[in-house]
């Protein structure tokens, strides 16, 4: 049995405090108050000890109700420690700077591989969950909202022109899925505004929009259907195929709400703008794959995929206030012209 | 942020006993809180959410041992394994909420309705399980407001909630959302009713806030000591229209800036293109938080100055004299940190705002606190009050 501590010990009746001594005896707290020859006995596993810390005062809570207030808290460390109270494990891990270190460490790597890995793999999961007739109506609310606002006008081009297009992506199609089934698509031309400029966008229903301005940037000889238009409808193919759409939605939304929960309810400005940096670094990565595919079906189609950095040369001379070389301090939604060019050029060889 | 406010003192009974200052200090470190944080967090994570109420219950008694009211620190006595229970009830319900907008726009509307009505039985049993489970000098705080009042308390916010729905349910429903005449008379129809919905929101919310408060402060008991609020609904009107005044203000100054700044660093950078457009983005939003963190300190410091000098009970006079100055510095300093830091810094944040908003609060007490005892009435209920919100360790806040 070890020496007796003394403390202040509050009955939980009244606010008044009252000396008393405390003991240990095989497991069990032993006090003794006031005008009581018998200790109280306290089950260790009843009572809530302090975790120990550089700040603060210590208090023991009783079943009973009772509080033990602990003036010294250093001479309250040693008698519990001589006692055998053992401290819980995150409690003890929090008093090592070498403990608060390594969580900092595990954090931060658990941080940076949800950002890797986990959100990018359960997005990709979740969009192949979503159902084929979902993905379908997504799309014609989409096009249905396009139409509406004037965005989307009927093509200028010639029916001649639109049909040719249609058809050798139909080839090119068939040549590149000869292994592999193709991805359900369905070409569109239309007359944009002005703002749109040359364009091309996919949706998940695999709705590819090329705008009439796309066409005639890239085939100023009429007739022949040019390669680099071919390689940018490949390059849609590739976010339809992959499912990019829908994956982008998911992504945008997980890292949402882990950037709300990490300091959005501090600031909800604060935690917009690292939010924002990563969703557009997760569809740098989609633009990269996309290419990719781009790549890939050009090369199986017999198309010479140095045909794309025509598209590059022709969008910066069409559309020069564009800056394809911007990085917008990591807000771009897509890497830089250069990189793709460098990209396909390579691919070629 | 408001736990170590939101508890009122003690006080004796007598009139005629001398009185004095109760000393309030909070002794909390911004470093050894980070270091509770940092193991906190990564537990949270490792058992998938699991470790939440016990999380909170380690960080809770690392504030209250901190906060030493005449030398005397506070003490929590929740179970974590009780407020486990909490935990994954409000889970279940908010779960359910964004799972319901999957299912069916009726669903969700459901769920959003049961949720909004239970709103105010949950922060009442909330706001019961904190008080109820925290002790100074041994004795419990107890929170006495009921069931039926919080109701009432909320109301007023509730009344344009129901025209929101109302409105929706009414135009909107049976519409052919793919005939765009047809959507656009429907929006055009149940405007007026929306507007009406903000208008009433604006109205309605120093009414709703003075009631809220009042609430509170009027339902917190220690020993025998009962709440009293003095202020009434025309100093939380007089606060609003300042607030509004400040925030008109504060906006027209934004957009003068805006008009002002963007044509010159047009001239200045030339045209950058993308980079340059992020560039005045930036600057706005750098411009953008400031303001925000001004109103933001703004509300806070006023109400918490409003809400505690209006606050006594039979032997405790509270005052709080929070200045917005240098709470707004505070915030915009921790904004700053936590930018550089990305996030890191929050619990040094929290312990120095924490510090500064207690700090701001005196408590004068007349008579000898060593006199008091607990009221009886607390402690019956404290012992056979398994009731829901005990049951289920329902705690929000902070
Ligand atoms: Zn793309």
């Amino acid at each position: 049995m070890q020496a007796r501590l003394s403390a202040q010990w509050f009955d939980g009746v009244s606010a008044q405090a009252q000396s008393c001594e405390l003991g240990w005896q095989d497991g069990t707290l032993l006090m003794w108050v006031p005008d009581a020859t018998e200790p109280r006995r306290y089950a260790s596993r009843l009572v809530v000890w302090p975790e120990r810390s550089r700040h603060g005062l210590r208090q023991l809570l009783l079943p009973d109700g009772a509080v033990v207030s602990l003036p010294d808290s250093s001479a309250w460390d040693s008698w519990a420690e001589a006692a055998g109270i053992a401290q819980p494990l995150a409690a003890r891990w929090a008093m090592s700077w070498r403990g608060v270190a390594l969580a900092l460490v595990l954090l931060v790597a658990t941080v940076l591989a949800a950002w890797r890995w986990a959100i990018p793999w359960g997005a990709q999961e979740l969009a192949g969950w979503v159902p084929e007739s979902v993905q379908i109506s997504i799309g014609e609310r989409v096009m249905r909202d396009l139409e509406q606002r004037g965005w989307l006008l009927p093509s200028e081009l010639s029916r001649e022109a639109r049909q040719g297009i249609d058809d050798a992506v139909a080839q090119m199609v068939r040549k590149a899925y000869r292994d592999t089934p193709a991805p359900r698509y369905q070409l569109h031309i239309y007359k944009a505004p002005r703002w749109l400029g040359p364009n091309a966008f996919a949706l998940p229903s695999g709705d590819i929009v090329v705008t009439d301005a796309l066409v005639t940037l890239l085939q100023s000889d009429g007739d022949s259907v040019s390669s680099a238009l071919l390689g940018v409808v490949a390059h849609e193919l590739g976010h339809v195929r992959e499912r990019h759409g829908l994956r982008l939605v998911f992504e945008a939304g997980a890292v949402g709400v882990l950037a709300g929960w990490w300091i959005g309810d501090y600031s909800a400005v604060l935690a917009g703008a690292p939010a924002l940096a990563v969703q557009a670094g997760y569809s740098r990565g989609h633009e990269r794959d996309a290419d990719a595919h781009a790549l890939r079906v050009m090369k199986d189609a017999g198309i010479d995929p140095r045909a794309m950095l025509q598209f590059f040369q022709a969008l910066k001379e069409a559309v020069p206030e564009r800056d394809g070389d911007a990085t917008a301090f990591g807000l771009a939604t897509h890497p830089v012209d250069s990189e793709r060019m460098r990209f396909f050029e390579d691919g070629a060889r | 942020m408001s736990e170590a406010l939101t508890k009122p003192q003690e006080a004796p009974v007598n009139n005629d006993s001398p009185k004095s200052q109760l000393a309030l200090a909070f002794t909390a470190s911004g470093s050894e809180y980070f270091r509770i944080w940092v193991v906190n967090l990564l537990l949270i994570i490792v058992t998938l959410g699991f470790f939440m109420p016990f999380a909170k219950v380690r960080r809770l008694r690392y504030f209250y041992a901190n906060t030493l009211i005449d030398q005397q620190p506070l003490a929590f006595h929740g179970d974590p394994w009780k407020m486990l229970r909490g935990y994954l009830l409000m889970l279940l319900l908010f779960g359910g909420y964004a799972v319901s907008g999957y299912v069916s726009p009726w669903a969700a509307l459901g769920v959003f309705l049961l949720l909004a009505l239970l709103w105010p039985a949950l922060w009442r049993s909330s706001v019961r399980f904190r008080l109820h489970n925290t002790s100074w000098r041994g004795l419990r705080f107890g929170f006495a407001g009921d069931t039926a009042d919080a109701y009432k308390a909320m109301l007023p916010l509730f009344l344009p909630g129901l025209i929101f729905v109302a409105a929706n349910t009414w135009f909107l429903s049976g519409v052919d959302d793919s005939d765009p005449q047809a959507m656009k008379e429907a929006l055009e129809a149940q405007l007026p009713w929306i507007l009406l919905g903000f208008v009433l929101m604006a109205a309605l919310f120093p009414l709703c806030l003075q009631m809220i408060k009042r609430y509170q402060h009027q339902g917190y008991r220690y020993a025998d000591q009962q709440g009293q609020f003095s202020a009434g609904a025309g100093a939380f009107y007089k606060f609003g229209a300042k607030f509004i005044g400040l925030s008109l203000v504060g906006f027209i100054c934004l957009g003068v800036t805006a008009a002002v700044a963007v044509p010159l660093l047009g001239v200045v950078f030339g045209n950058t293109g993308m980079g340059g457009a992020v560039l005045i983005g930036l600057l706005f939003t750098v411009v953008y938080v400031g303001l925000l963190s001004l109103l933001g300190a703004y509300f806070t410091a006023r109400v918490q100055n409003l809400s505690w000098n209006a606050t006594r009970s039979q032997a405790l006079v509270f005052s709080s004299s929070l200045s917005v100055a240098s709470l707004t510095a505070l915030i915009m300093k921790n904004l700053l940190l936590m930018i550089v830091t990305l996030g890191l810094y929050r619990p040094f944040a929290v312990v120095n705002v924490m510090a500064l908003r207690l700090g701001a609060v005196e408590v004068e007490v007349e008579g000898n606190i060593d006199a008091w005892r607990a009221s009886a009435a607390l402690s019956t209920e404290a012992t056979s009050g398994e009731m829901a919100g005990d049951f289920f360790g329902i705690d929000m806040g902070l």
